[in-house]
């Protein structure tokens, strides 16, 4: 039994999995070795007319990396599982800019918070800790059920400095305007709403910044979701959503959308790297009434039916790996266990340059 | 071997200036003729130019907070190429210009992994980065601690935790005061809340850095960029250089009078008397080019200035423990006063500044405009006629509010050479190319002669690394070379500890995880000796 000091309940129960068995499975549940399996899986791939690499945030970056690599290979179309977060955070930060900064930028210079449905202490506990616990910051939560008006009336309120027309924060305004610094903690419902949406909260931000430093933080759950897309962002040019052709890559953020894809019968084999979180449970109906391959690299064994399971190592678990923190710092991460599993990057190299990699 | 024949042979550093002869090389180096017969390979070089190949001092090419400027750019496909491509393609592309040494101007510590994740893929090329420190906490409290022995394992430590080739400030201080909303420091007030200035900063590192014997020299930027009437306190900052080895980036954009209105003119003619007899100082010039660019840089105070003039968005990314990085998209227009009094005062600052052994030529890619912008930059230098043709088209400012009108020098191409070869190799510390001596690398680009200058540029013939040809009539043959370039400077190692508690006091994660972290295994790496390199 593994034990995390400091003491980290979430942390404890991932140290504590028992890694399973090595040997790829088919759809039965059968084991494969590893040459058949790579096999058929290069084949599905070879084969299939409308592929799809689906890339979830479990994945570090090097396999990011390599899984890009197998898309620009084969020409591929490659998205992210984190229901457009990320182009719709870039597309906003394009129209409206941002200020950030990094978690320890923030409690070294921030007097207060302002939390946009976000339940920092249930879904992030130790950075919860991190930022309040010693520094006393002050926190203010807006959970909004209508996000665009809440953004008006703030604005509003602001601009006239007088109190909100709201009894929930009717002292906002003062205390947005007392505060030496400032940050606007953005959860993931809100980065989900839309560009519009988010562009507007990204003009409050700038205005806020005409009374002080005031940064905002997007705090995407999954453990690695902004280093997948500054891999992308940096390998391709853009931040997800890419369709290879010849090897070029074509970004296409409202036209590759899984859903889209499925509901026009456009993918015939997609091929997950790490264990998708965010994909609705309708997409997986959806891969067994279209007859979609699914392949599936992945530590845990896939949810619903799977054509071909190769389980691979974790990042921080049982091998190395980097990724990038909500704030974009990167952490090194180091196994605490050996298992025999595979390296996800071997086995994306084996599927690019054949079995004997 | 090889032998080279036929070509005009340009070699700056022996003023070798187009006289044809042979070249011989062998293996990855430049070789005296044999004494006897060998078995040799011939290429046929009738008619060309040959030089040595060229040397990037300052590009922003690496890292993610390229990934901020990719993000404004993501609608337009070619501009995204040509100002904030891949790192691979970005080497693949100067690799086809002739150059086979480049460096990225900035790397943040923290940041450092994504660097090198950048830097590795850019295979084909030699290649490096300079870490920031400028800001950087853990140094500015050494210096205010003022213990020799913590400033240099400091510097040192941090430099080799981030695979830095060279140490670069950025408006020393200025990220800090910026955080604590104070004005911009000059170079005699305290920076924030620290007992420290400006003037200490610089003068305290750029000693060290020589006294280390890094390759480099200090690659400072300094202070109020790009602000019209800033040109006196850039000469302030090099005065207080006090004749230290040292390099000025970028430095057109410094090279500003104020007309009274707040609006530009040109004082290059001032900039390049005042610092041509600080024999150890070098420049490279930060050229502006017409068109869209990308301001990239830790500078907070100046992107931030210019955010509230412009009113467009910026991405600022603030960072525990240094400054922070930060973008803003840009547009230098033809028809615009203020451009075209940039335009023309980088150009007036290379024609008036007589060494081109010390003035180096970059567009601070993507600051000033695209690296692919070099061709053309080479025909307005090498032909007064053009530079008129562009003054009578843009606005009349670039040619009232500048001397660059008056100019009739036209570079020769051994000072084009000089100053995209020998010149940045030497202040790089690059004893080992630049120059087309026995025993040289044999790094080597050769044009067909045209008399088109720019499209001569625009293309070589071919391309030579390590005697190997790797680019030839536009196709991209070899890729598979380059080293990472990084300077290893000696340390306390018994301070290692100490290093690191002072590094958690500043960051969020631990020292172990710091920079490159513990674990990542540097492929492709060759450290540049630290020996001195003063004449």
């Amino acid at each position: 039994m593994l034990h995390c000091t400091p003491n980290c309940k979430r942390a404890e129960a991932g140290y504590n999995e028992k890694p399973g068995d090595f040997h790829p499975r088919d759809k039965s549940g059968e084991p494969l070795d590893q040459i058949t399996a790579t096999r058929i899986a290069a084949f599905l791939l070879a084969q299939a007319r409308s592929p799809l690499v689906i890339l979830s945030d479990e994945a570090d970056s090097e396999t990011a990396r390599r899984a890009l690599s197998l898309a620009r290979k084969f020409d591929l179309a490659l998205i992210l599982d984190d229901r457009g977060t990320r182009n719709t955070l870039s597309l906003s930060m394009k129209s409206a800019g941002l200020l950030t900064a990094t978690i320890g930028e923030i409690r070294a210079s921030a007097s207060q918070l302002l939390v946009f449905d976000l339940d920092p202490e249930m879904e992030m506990p130790r950075f919860w800790d991190f930022m309040t616990k010693e520094q006393k910051l002050g926190a203010i939560h807006i959970a909004a059920a209508n996000p665009l008006n809440t953004i008006q009336t703030l604005r509003l309120a602001l601009r006239k400095n007088e109190k909100a027309n709201n009894t929930r924060w009717h002292n906002l305004p003062e205390k947005i305007t007392s505060a030496t610094s400032g940050a606007v903690l953005i959860g993931d419902q809100w980065l989900r709403a839309g560009v519009p949406l988010l562009t507007e909260l990204f003009l409050w931000l700038k205005e806020l910044n005409q009374i002080a430093h005031w940064y905002g933080l997007p705090c995407t759950s999954g453990p690695n979701s902004l280093g997948l897309s500054e891999v992308l962002l940096s390998e391709t040019g853009y931040p997800g959503s890419l369709r290879f052709i010849h090897g070029q890559a074509e970004y296409s953020p409202y036209e590759l959308q899984i859903e889209l894809l499925l509901r026009q019968k456009l993918v015939d084999v997609v091929l997950m790297v790490g264990s998708p979180r965010n994909l609705e449970p309708a997409c997986f109906d959806s891969f067994a009434q279209q007859g979609v391959k699914r392949i599936q690299i992945s530590s845990d064994p896939p949810q619903g039916p799977c054509d071909l399971w190769f389980p691979c190592t974790k990042a921080g678990l049982d091998t190395y790996g980097e990724m990038l923190r909500l704030d974009a710092v990167p952490v090194h991460l180091q196994p605490v266990i050996s298992s025999e599993r595979l390296n996800p990057t071997r086995i994306i190299s084996c599927l690019m340059n054949g079995e004997n990699e | 071997m090889i032998l080279i024949s036929g070509a005009e042979v340009y070699d700056p550093s022996e003023g070798l200036d187009g006289k044809v002869h042979d070249l011989w090389v062998e293996s990855d180096r430049i070789v005296p003729a044999p004494q006897h017969d060998q078995e040799h390979q011939i290429i046929d070089a009738r008619g060309m130019i040959l030089a040595p190949a060229g040397v990037e001092i300052h590009s922003h090419v690496a890292g993610y907070s390229l990934n901020s400027a990719r993000r404004f750019l993501a609608a337009d496909p070619e501009l995204l190429q040509l100002l904030a491509p891949p790192a691979r393609v970005a080497a693949e592309r100067y690799l086809s210009m002739g150059y086979t040494t480049v460096f990225d101007a900035a790397s943040s510590p923290l940041y450092a992994s994504s660097t090198y994740s950048d830097l590795e893929s850019m295979t084909g090329i030699d290649r490096g980065t300079y870490t920031l420190m400028g800001d950087h906490l853990m140094l500015l409290q050494a210096l205010v601690r003022n213990d020799p022995g913590e400033i240099r394992d400091t510097l040192a430590w941090l430099l080799q935790v981030s695979g830095g080739f060279a140490v670069k400030m950025v408006n020393p201080g200025g990220g800090i005061a910026w955080k604590a909303n104070r004005p911009a420091p000059s170079l005699d007030e305290p920076i924030g809340n620290l007992n420290l200035t400006q003037r200490q900063i610089i003068q305290k590192i750029v000693s060290l850095v020589n006294e280390l014997n890094l390759p480099h020299p200090l690659h400072l930027h300094a202070s109020h960029l790009g602000q019209p009437g800033n040109w006196s306190s850039f000469c302030e900052t090099v005065q207080a250089l006090e004749g230290q080895r040292c390099h000025l980036c970028h430095i057109q954009f410094y090279s500003y009078g104020d007309d009274g209105h707040g609006g530009y003119t040109s004082a290059a003619e001032q900039v390049a008397k005042f610092i041509e007899p600080f024999k150890q100082l070098t420049f490279d010039v930060g050229q502006v080019i017409f068109g869209t660019a990308l301001a990239l840089t830790a500078d907070t105070g100046t992107l931030d200035y210019l955010r509230s003039r412009t009113h467009k968005p910026w991405i600022s990314r603030q960072v525990e423990g240094e400054g922070g990085n930060n973008t803003l998209p840009l547009a230098y227009l033809a028809k615009d006063s203020a451009s075209s009094v940039q335009w023309a005062t980088g150009l007036e600052l290379m024609l008036r500044f007589p060494d081109p052994k010390r003035m180096f030529l970059t567009t601070d890619h993507p600051n000033g405009g695209p690296f692919s912008s070099y061709p053309q930059i080479i025909e307005w230098l090498m032909s007064s006629a053009a530079r008129q043709e562009v003054l009578k088209q843009i606005h009349p400012a670039g040619r009232d509010r500048s001397g660059l009108s008056s100019l009739e020098r036209e570079y020769r191409l051994g000072e084009i050479f000089m100053m995209t070869s020998y010149g940045p190799a030497q202040a790089l510390g690059l004893t080992d190319r630049g120059h087309l001596q026995a025993g040289g690398l044999a790094d080597l680009r050769c044009y067909r002669k045209q008399a088109d200058l720019k499209s001569m540029f625009s293309q070589p013939a071919w391309v030579m690394y390590r005697g190997k040809l790797v680019f030839k009539d536009g196709i991209l043959l070899d890729t598979s070379g380059g080293e990472i370039l990084v300077a290893r400077p000696t340390w306390d190692r018994e301070r290692t500890e100490r290093l690191h508690i002072a590094l958690s006091n500043i960051v969020t994660i631990p020292p172990q995880s710091y920079a490159l972290g513990q674990e990542k295994q540097l492929q492709n790496i060759q450290e540049v000796a630290c020996v001195s390199r003063m004449s």
